[in-house]
């Protein structure tokens, strides 16, 4: 019985092979994206295993014979650099060296990745290497996040380190930290690969109908000759794991296929190595067991909607027209997902509680959709007779209404793909919601800001260095301070900088400085004599100070500023000309550096490198990277976005095998109806209206749907109000027009297959 | 094995045959159409039965009954004595299987095996070894002139060349009763005729006993006894 349900599922001639194909491949695309899911914790795990070394730092109190560490966040070619400096504490022979490592390098020495010793050739020395110093090693792939990641372990004197507040730790850790995903993440997660298995599903049911026909005529004959049911059941479950066998096997192979490509997409700014990629070999059989499991039961499930009897195949009941009844679960899973979404802050559920919740009512919204679908069809098809003037638009109309649930299944996977799509793209519009910039909006383009990390201070003379680069227009230090009267602070913090060169650098048009060099910048009441101490100073006893004498002016104007930064700068503004001593003001602290430059790549990378080989520890922003730290939306946008070619893709197949399958099972019909007269235009007008009028419709609905629940739970989530951005309107209007292209290419045989001639041959 | 080609109609006297298919107050509806109003009908051992009637008459629904496929909603059939009409649905196919060969106009082959499996089919149902099946299987291509179309699927072989398997998937178990429903509807004349020549001589030399249902005087005159049915009842009975 085996070998003969194996002989009917594999030598079932041309269209027996493309039904098994494509079955087959929606069996292999679903075990992919399954084998890709289970892979994604061990993929963190075993990035945060192999970065355990310098992300897992556990300070000591024993600062006996230590290593000082120092993790700085740096940024070259706009990729992140981290630079870890680190110096022994103690017998530098009974330091603990970072795993991995031979040993700690020297002063001006260091350990770097691969990527960056690549990186470091291809720059000159004053963009990168003055930065690390002499290459001394690397750093194994074992201890790094990714093969792009660009890592230097660098040397530094014990003093230079000491000063910027460093971790002294007695081992290097090799266990990672207990791996935690902000909600959210989890949530979105959870959500995508709902989402992305959904249009599988569709997809796989589809292709299922493609050989249904032919494979129950032929169980028919089987029944004919003697074969008893519990024959006909096991030869359907025979076959079914033929295709689900064959399936996930080319599963495997796509998963395998595929990791490469998709170890290239960042997360968190960071490749993937693709060993990296590896589901847990158990939870990977178990699986591939289950897709066996769940085709068997389908194809029985299915059997139990059919009798097959030696006459052909006769429903078990005829099936009703669907009610208005079928929309109640769809307001059902709508107020559960309400429900979790309110109760998603509720302390008193677990983690797993909240996003399996939220998950859940998510998947049962999807799947309502599916089931109110056919209502909705027959809704359209209703609306459709009565516009309806033409024979195609009328024989559509019937037909929508006759056979509902075949026509939106031909739709459902394009449907659920424009929910999914609507409701990540209001995710999405969040997310770029929520991507702050570290970089100041009173930078102008080519400008740069440098500024210390850690409380300290930047080094004297930094704008000079730096003013000498090549490319660089004009370096200005500015020096946050407060005003003390009478030994109490007096206002809020201001600046103390070179008025006309702050003004110029920041490129602040119509800016004209006070000639008495004090400066409003936001609303401060000055006048009378104050001491200026260092606004970071950690109080006011001891901080260096400065006197200096403002003559009260209730006339003073506020200084000019783009009004879209007047919140990110301090209260006043002082000019060194407003001091008696103008060279005095040296001695206050520098804490921010402004950079002019032309704009160039190189000249941002020379600022860097000299800002961090005079203060390991300072951080330069440049203006260019504002586009940059919004890659935390890139980043989700591109996963959506592949997501959504992915499925937008398999709802396409979908819709060319429903389509197709639909021609196939009408063909004698349509071959009458041309032999009456229609003309094969009208034939053709016929489906499209069939497919693309439900499509629109529901496609809109299912749209508003998902805009709705992405700002739902984004609502209650983030209490931000969130409404999808303009992609998603052009995102639908694509997947119609996508869709009804994929029908359109069904529609050339048409004419061949629907040739009054082949009548005597049915 | 012996080649029937040559064989022609050849009716003959015959002494009534011992019963062994036996038929009492059939009914049977299908919605608000009664499709057999109470239909009484004996069939011999070795005798070829057509039933006739004009289309919507019930012929091919008595056939159905008689053969197990339908289950009639009163009256009863005995095969051999032994009511069939009670069986279950798994004895029933396990009956068809071993007691009932089938021939119908078409769609009765399976579209994805070759013909010699078709002909193998009942045989690896009933749980016969693939490569003694298709042995016996074998032996039935020469005499139905099919010989050389062992490795052909139904879709590479003409009417008439299905016909002819399908009669040699009918006879390779052995039945004890052959139906045939239009078995030479799909045809033409001359391949009608070499189908219902092949038929006939092979059940000659066994004893099998076929009922065949036609509207097609041609057929019926390779029967010994025609039933006419009309209107779900047997309007006449007449010896060939």
């Amino acid at each position: 019985m085996i070998g003969l349900g194996i002989r009917l599922a594999l030598s079932g001639g041309r269209g027996a092979i493309v039904g098994l194909g494509l079955t087959s491949l929606a069996v292999a695309i679903g075990t992919a994206v399954l084998l890709f899911a289970l892979s994604f914790a061990p993929a963190l795990a075993d990035r945060d295993a192999r970065t355990a070394w310098r992300d897992n730092l556990r300070p000591t109190t024993d600062a006996v014979d230590a290593t000082l560490v120092l993790r700085i966040e740096d940024r070259v070619d706009d990729q992140l650099l981290t630079r870890i400096h680190v110096a022994p504490d103690g017998d530098p022979a009974a330091a603990p060296v970072p795993a991995g490592l031979p040993s700690l390098p020297e002063v001006g020495e260091a350990y770097v990745s691969p990527a960056l010793a690549r990186l470091m050739g291809d720059l000159p020395s004053d963009q990168l290497a003055d930065r690390i110093g002499r290459v001394a090693g690397s750093v194994p792939d074992a201890y790094l996040a990714s093969p792009d990641e660009l890592v230097a372990v660098i040397g530094t004197e014990p003093e230079v380190l000491r000063a910027r507040e460093p971790y002294a730790v007695t081992a290097f850790e090799t266990d990672a930290l207990a791996l935690e995903l902000p909600l959210i993440g989890v949530l979105i997660l959870a959500l995508a690969a709902i989402g992305a298995l959904a249009p599988v599903a569709v997809f796989v049911a589809t292709a299922t109908r493609l050989s249904a026909a032919r494979r129950e005529m032929r169980l028919a004959a089987l029944r004919l000759v003697g074969a008893t049911p519990g024959q006909i059941a096991r030869l359907a479950v025979v076959e079914a794991l033929v295709v689900t066998s064959i399936g996930s096997l080319a599963g495997i192979v796509l998963f395998l296929v595929s990791r490469p490509l998709v170890a290239r997409i960042p997360l968190d700014a960071t490749t993937w190595w693709i060993s990296s990629i590896s589901p847990p070999m158990a939870a990977a059989v178990v699986m591939l067991l289950a897709v066996q499991v769940v085709g068997a039961i389908a194809a029985l499930a299915s059997m139990r909607r059919l009798v097959i009897t030696p006459l052909g195949v006769q429903r078990r009941a005829a099936p009703s027209r669907p009610a208005a009844w079928r929309i109640i679960p769809l307001g059902l899973s709508l107020a559960a997902l309400a429900a979790s979404v309110a109760l998603f802050r509720d302390p008193g559920l677990s983690e797993v509680e909240r996003v399996g919740m939220i998950g859940g009512a998510f998947a049962a919204v999807i799947g309502a959709i599916a089931f109110a679908g056919p209502w909705l069809t027959v809704v359209v098809g209703s609306v459709l007779h009565r516009v309806a003037r033409g024979a195609a638009a009328l024989l559509a109309a019937r037909r929508l209404s006759d056979e509902p649930r075949g026509s939106f299944g031909a739709i459902a996977g394009v449907i659920m793909a424009v929910f999914v799509a609507s409701a990540f793209f209001t995710f999405t519009a969040f997310a770029r919601l929520q991507a702050g910039s570290d970089v100041d909006p009173l930078l102008r383009e080519g400008g740069i800001m440098a500024y210390p990390t850690g409380g300290s201070s930047l080094p004297s003379g930094i704008a000079e260095t730096v003013g000498e680069l090549d490319g660089v227009i004009m370096a200005v230090e500015v020096r946050s301070v407060a005003l003390l009267e009478d030994g109490e602070f007096a206002t809020d913090y201001g600046w103390v900088a070179s008025c006309p060169d702050l003004v110029e650098v920041l490129g602040l048009v119509g800016a004209s400085c006070a000639a008495d060099g004090v400066n409003l910048l936001g609303s401060a009441d000055l006048g009378g004599t104050y001491d200026v101490i260092p606004a970071t100073a950690p109080s006011a006893g001891t901080a260096p100070r400065l006197g200096v004498e403002i003559r009260p002016d209730p006339s003073r104007a506020l200084l000019e500023l783009p009004a879209d930064t007047r919140a990110y700068v301090p209260a006043f503004l002082l000019d060194p000309s407003a001091f008696a001593e103008p060279a005095g003001v040296e001695r206050l602290p520098a804490d921010v550096l402004y950079v002019g430059t032309d704009g160039s790549a190189a000249v941002g990378e020379r600022v860097r490198t000299a800002v961090v080989a005079a203060a390991p520890d300072a951080t330069v922003r440049l203006e260019s990277e504002r586009v940059a730290a919004d890659s935390q939306f890139a980043e989700i946008g591109r996963i959506v976005g592949l997501g959504l070619i992915g499925t937008l893709t398999l709802a396409g197949c979908s819709l060319a095998v429903a389509v197709t399958t639909a021609t196939l099972e009408r063909r004698r019909q349509f071959v009458l109806l041309r032999s009456a007269g229609m003309a094969v235009g009208t034939l053709r007008s016929m489906i499209l209206l069939q497919a693309g009028v439900p499509l629109a419709a529901v496609a809109i609905a299912s749209a508003l749907l998902g805009a709705l629940v992405g700002s739902g739970i984004l609502f209650v989530t983030s209490g931000v109000l969130v409404l999808p951005d303009a992609t998603v309107v052009i995102v639908i209007g694509l997947s119609i027009a996508v869709a009804m292209a994929v029908v359109a290419m069904t529609l050339p045989p048409l004419e061949r297959m629907t040739r009054p001639t082949s009548l005597r041959h049915e | 094995m012996t080649t029937y080609l040559a064989a022609a109609p050849t009716p003959v006297e015959r002494a009534a045959p011992a019963p062994i298919l036996v038929a009492t107050d059939l009914k049977k509806r299908f919605g608000r159409t009664e499709a057999l109003r109470g239909i009484d009908v004996t069939i011999g051992r070795g005798e070829i039965v057509a039933v006739m009637g004009p289309s919507g008459s019930g012929k091919s629904t008595l056939l159905h009954c008689l053969a197990g496929i339908l289950r009639p909603d009163a009256g009863t059939v005995e095969l051999e004595g032994r009511r069939i009409d009670t069986l279950g649905e798994t004895e029933r196919s396990k009956l068809r299987r071993s007691s009932f060969g089938f021939v119908f106009q078409f769609g009765q082959l399976v579209p994805e095996l070759t013909a010699l499996e078709n002909v193998a089919l009942p045989l690896l149902l009933d749980g016969v070894s693939r490569s003694d099946a298709e042995a016996r299987a074998a032996d039935w291509f020469p005499s139905l002139g099919i010989e050389g179309l062992e490795h052909r699927r139904p879709g590479d072989m003409s009417g008439g060349q299905s016909q002819r398997v399908a009669v040699a998937r009918a006879l390779v178990t052995g039945p004890t009763v052959v139906f045939a429903d239009e078995p030479t509807g799909s045809l033409d004349s001359l391949a009608g005729e070499q189908v219902m020549e092949l038929l006939s001589a092979a059940v000659a030399s066994s004893e099998t006993t076929v009922v065949v249902v036609t509207h097609e005087a041609r057929v019926a005159a390779y029967a010994h006894r025609e039933i006419v049915v009309r209107d779900g009842r047997i309007s006449g009975v007449v010896a060939a």
